[in-house]
């Protein structure tokens, strides 16, 4: 191997610019976030305010940018506290149980229809996979405007069979959006929105179980149910484990879907924090960085979602060890 | 009485009349994979298919298990006809190439799945696994995954897995291609006494002549998706109705050399003289088995010695003769000491004449 001796450097001079990126932009950050999070007071600077009254000079206050006053876990209780914090939490664990569980089911059952399909299967697996190339927000938007409370089409429909319209998003009729209209707008839109993906791992995933197992199950009388639950799943539950694990952290991450829903508020007009989400709160905490004190509690607000994802993960992980069949 | 019997499975004879089957592909050209073939299937044999690959035994095979529908013809099982019968309804066992184990499921597991689906109960179920289980001599294996098994006991699985259910023919596809040499002659041993033991009613299919010949009670050699012959192995070899049959059994294969009928008289194109046959003039291939050959003084068929391969018990040798462009093999005593550019005198103590054109024997 003595003439790969330099190769050392080479491979270095080669990674070098991913790694500078990835210093730059992914690890100083997360090494500051988490530092930020446990620092009390720390002032990031009021130069993105408002230029002050006398036009040029900026007012620091007491404090000095970049400057802290203690150590602590006191971010942590501060948020934890915090009534936004506490529904943020709240609605991103019901969009996560909903949401997840029922996508995954859909997707695997539409997976296995489309399977089951001859003719058309590409056509509908095209179909099924455009929005997984089609923009979030665009999507969204597609979304608001279908269940806008006045001329969204679901309102029409419910018109014209003769109910009333529900105020989905919007007021309608005297009536505000209510907290399970909202999230059932949300949802229904986070199951489809994920679904394409979902699909895609699936179809192929069926593709490559051998046909053989289905012709040994066929020769033995198998039921169509059991082949499902017997086969199916069981030779899919190694994709099945990695999308339920993927889309488990995606719907912690929730952000834009809220966003593209609701206009770039988190509610409808009448309650604009109403299905505010951890990310956000996050968001919510960065923008108002300017506050001394507000960047730790998005920081902290941060690493407690990775707290979560990471607890999550690793249950599932050890969930399945057990139940998934490399 | 009842227990003794246990193990002993109803078995029906199988026919297949006219069967064919035409696949289409996306161009519309069309193949014909099995051409009007009709042959019975005795009641609680052991039956080889045999052929090259694409003679269309696969298909045979998939068609009288039901996962292939005949585009004509009809399949019978004993009285009853199964042309149209689903899989699930004909009482078939299948054991695939490559066993289908289900590799989450224990070999108990794999095994109850069939009895599992007919809804037997649990006790009853159990109690039968575990009997087929001790017939195949995998009962030590319950607990164990298919990917922990060797090909030989996966393939057991396999085979008790498909007789669990009681069916009234088993069929194996391949069973033994993919095994080792040496589990190969364990494995066919332990398929002929399974067979036997159980008196079921058993197709095979394979490529692999030395394996048909070995086992089968009778051989069906294909090819062209149409019936060769069908008889017992040794009889197909010792007469095998045609120039194809006669070079896909054995090994090492058959010499088949030019040759013409003149007046009765059946002469290599060199002009030897071989015997006297009664037949129309014609020109004719003639095949003569390697151990067919004998040494002899004054042989009829003189050549010189090419290469020289001491094989245990036998001697092979291949010779050149005048006037043929591929030496001919002969497999002979080893106690002869042959050597290379030795010249040699043959003769032959069976030799098989067929038609040039149609291949058919003559004699």
């Amino acid at each position: 191997m003595l003439e790969y001796k330099n190769d050392k450097w080479k491979a270095l001079l080669a990674l070098a610019p991913t790694l500078l990126l990835m210093a730059v932009f992914t690890f100083y950050p997360i090494i500051n976030t988490v530092m930020l999070a446990f620092m009390r007071g720390y002032t990031f600077g009021v130069w993105y305010d408002t230029p002050a009254a006398d036009g040029w000079i900026q007012h620091f206050g007491e404090t000095i940018n970049g400057t802290y006053i203690g150590i602590g876990i006191g971010n942590f209780i501060t948020v934890f506290k915090d009534d936004t914090f506490k529904s943020a939490l709240l609605n991103t664990s019901i969009m996560v149980i909903v949401s997840v569980p029922l996508s995954v089911i859909i997707a695997l059952l539409i997976s296995v229809a489309l399977n089951s399909i001859k003719r058309f299967q590409a056509l509908l697996q095209t179909i099924y996979f455009l929005p997984y190339v089609t923009n979030t927000i665009a999507l969204g938007l597609v979304f608001s405007v279908l269940f806008s409370a006045r001329s969204g089409l679901i309102n029409s429909a419910l018109m014209a069979i003769g109910l009333d319209p529900v105020p989905w998003t919007s007021p309608i009729m005297g009536q505000n959006p209510t907290y399970l209209t909202c999230l059932f707008v949300l949802t229904i839109y986070t199951i489809w929105n994920g679904l394409a993906f979902k699909i895609l791992v699936f179809l192929s995933g069926m593709q490559s179980i051998d046909k053989q197992y289905y012709q040994a199950a066929q020769v033995d009388a198998t039921p169509r149910r059991r082949v499902f639950s017997k086969i199916t799943v069981p030779l899919l539950s190694p994709m099945i484990a990695y999308i339920t694990i993927t889309s488990f952290i995606g719907a912690f991450k929730a952000y834009s879907s809220v966003i593209a829903i609701f206009n770039g508020r988190f509610g409808p007009l009448t309650d604009p924090n109403l299905l505010i989400t951890l990310v956000g709160y996050t968001y919510q905490k960065l923008e108002n960085r300017s506050v001394q004190g507000e960047l730790s509690k998005a920081s902290a607000s941060a690493l407690i979602l990775f707290g979560i994802i990471m607890l999550i993960t690793l249950v599932q992980l050890q969930v399945s060890k057990k139940r998934v069949h490399y | 009485m009842e227990q003794m019997n246990a193990k002993k499975l109803t078995s029906v004879d199988v026919r297949m009349q006219n069967l064919t089957k035409i696949f289409v592909d996306k161009t519309g050209k069309e193949t014909r994979a099995v051409d009007d073939f009709t042959v019975t299937i005795p009641a609680g044999k052991l039956i080889g298919l045999l052929g090259p690959s694409g003679c269309g035994k696969s298909t045979t095979l998939y068609m009288i298990a039901g996962l292939h529908k005949p585009t004509a013809g009809q399949i019978f099982f004993g009285e009853e006809d199964v042309t149209f019968m689903p899989p699930e309804k004909r009482g078939i066992g299948l054991v695939f190439q490559n066993y289908a184990l289900y590799p989450h499921m224990t070999v108990l597991q794999n095994i109850m799945f069939p009895l599992e689906n007919l809804n037997v109960p649990k006790q009853e179920a159990l109690q039968r696994a575990h009997e087929m289980a001790e017939l195949v001599h995998i009962g030590e294996l319950m607990e164990r995954k298919p990917a922990q098994l060797s090909g030989g006991q996966q393939q057991r699985v396999a085979i008790a897995r498909a007789l669990v259910k009681k069916p009234r023919v088993l069929l194996l596809d391949e069973p033994l291609s993919n095994l080792d040499a040496r589990l190969r002659l364990q494995t066919r041993e332990e398929i002929k006494r399974i067979q036997r033991e159980t008196g079921i009613t058993t197709i095979f299919v394979t490529h692999d002549q030395e394996e048909a010949m070995s086992i089968s009670d009778e051989i069906v050699v294909m090819n062209f998706g149409l019936e060769q012959q069908k008889d017992k192995p040794q009889h197909v070899y010792d007469e095998p109705q045609n120039m194809f049959v006669a070079k896909f059994l054995g090994n090492p294969p058959i010499n088949i050399i030019e040759g013409v009928i003149e007046n009765n008289v059946l002469k290599m194109i060199n002009g030897y003289e071989l015997e006297s046959i009664k037949a129309d003039n014609q020109e004719v291939y003639i095949g003569i088995r390697p151990e067919f050959f004998e040494t002899k003084e004054n042989g009829k068929i003189k050549g010189v010695i090419d290469l020289v391969e001491h094989i245990g018990r036998d001697t092979m040798a291949l010779f050149q003769v005048e006037g043929y462009q591929e030496p001919l093999r002969a497999i002979v005593f080893a106690d002869r000491n042959l050597a290379p550019n030795q010249v040699i005198h043959f003769d032959y103590n069976k030799i098989f004449v067929f038609n040039k054109e149609t291949g058919a024997r003559i004699k």
